[in-house]
């Protein structure tokens, strides 16, 4: 395990709460951005980020430290937003103007146009997947991480990510041609 | 370049993910750019591959707005505070003490029990009889009326024959009935 975290474990376990505001601090970026990137809404985002912690608070003392923190939380997210999605049970829809709220300014308004559509429907079909391919997805093009630690976190092996990733890519490519063959040209 | 072509099309297709998603070693590199170069269906996969990924890469990171992470932090603490602490977890936090904690504990807490010990064991000052006290009974009024400059004698006495250990040289008087 990451020493840091081996060290504000420890403290934890002493009694140390502000080990474990440390730890937050730490991954609270990390574990806000991929519960967005899965649920879209900011404010649910948030409640799953806000729960995770909670539960890691809650579980921390009997964390044995075999596995990487960071592993061991995006695992608990993860979670969170597998549940999140069965309880919305298929419902799809994406926030179009929080996807597009950090859009860069490009040269042109028709330029600017087109590349937040692209984006919309980009996230749009992310958001379509089924949530154990998102969570893939997600965590290796977004979170840039090995497929060790997602087969770990999914609970899976390593062939079974790539396997999953791969059906998951094509899906993406064949949603993305019928949204842009059914647009007005 | 012979294990190029004899690399099956699945495999060069899984080797893809890590080509174009992450860190290849330059050997599985070139297995799957001979591969490619030999097999047209592979080559319009990687191309479709790329796009995509492109294309999911195309989205940015949500935003946070301002001021998030202050309220994020509130919030998490009082909802923390709100969690009762079982007897189990304060347990399971005593027994993780590590040893080097407990080294230091013990030390001060021994210091603590010989320093409260002995202030009780010890006789109180006051019941040991003070050098005026065992030099009174030797001091009668004539003594006292010839001695006018009584506390330097009784000093003079202290530091030689009055000391708590010296032995009297002679009985005191006996007090008359």
């Amino acid at each position: 395990m990451d020493q840091e975290d081996a060290a504000l474990l420890d403290a934890f376990k002493r009694g140390e709460e502000s080990a474990f505001t440390a730890l937050v601090i730490k991954y609270r970026e990390t574990v806000y951005r991929f519960a967005r990137r899965m649920i879209t809404s900011h404010e649910d985002a948030a409640d799953i980020a806000q729960e995770a912690f909670i539960r890691a608070h809650r579980a921390l003392p009997r964390f044995d430290g075999r596995s990487q923190l960071r592993t061991w939380l995006y695992r608990i997210t993860v979670n969170l937003c597998l549940d999140f999605h069965e309880r919305q049970r298929r419902h799809v829809w994406v926030d179009l103007e929080e996807v597009t709220a950090e859009a860069p300014v490009e040269a042109s308004p028709a330029y600017q146009a087109e590349a937040r559509s692209t984006r919309e429907a980009v996230a749009k079909a992310v958001a379509a997947l089924p949530p154990r391919q998102q969570a893939m997805v997600t965590l290796r093009l977004y979170q840039d991480l090995p497929y060790g630690d997602i087969a770990r976190i999914m609970r899976c092996s390593e062939g079974t990510v790539k396997a999953t990733m791969f059906t998951a890519l094509r899906k993406l490519r064949r949603m993305l041609e019928t949204e842009w063959s059914e647009r007005p040209r | 370049m012979e294990r190029a072509a004899t690399v099956r099309c699945e495999e060069a297709r899984f080797a893809l993910l890590d080509v174009l998603i992450g860190r290849t070693p330059p050997d599985v590199r070139r297995v799957v750019d001979a591969h490619l170069a030999v097999c047209g269906e592979c080559r319009q996969e990687a191309a479709d591959l790329e796009e995509t990924i492109g294309l999911l890469r195309h989205v940015p990171a949500p935003a946070v707005p301002e001021g998030f992470w202050a309220d994020f932090m509130i919030r998490l603490e009082q909802q923390i505070g709100r969690e009762p602490v079982s007897i189990g977890t304060r347990l399971r936090r005593w027994l993780a003490t590590p040893p080097r904690v407990l080294g230091p504990v013990a030390a001060t807490a021994a210091v603590v029990v010989i320093l409260a010990g002995s202030a009780l064991l010890r006789q109180p000052e006051t019941l040991r009889p003070s050098p005026h006290a065992q030099v009174a009974p030797f001091l009668t009024e004539s003594m006292k009326m010839f001695l006018p400059r009584l506390s330097e004698t009784v000093q003079l006495w202290q530091s030689g024959l009055g000391t708590l250990d010296a032995e009297p040289l002679f009985e005191p008087p006996h007090d008359s009935p």
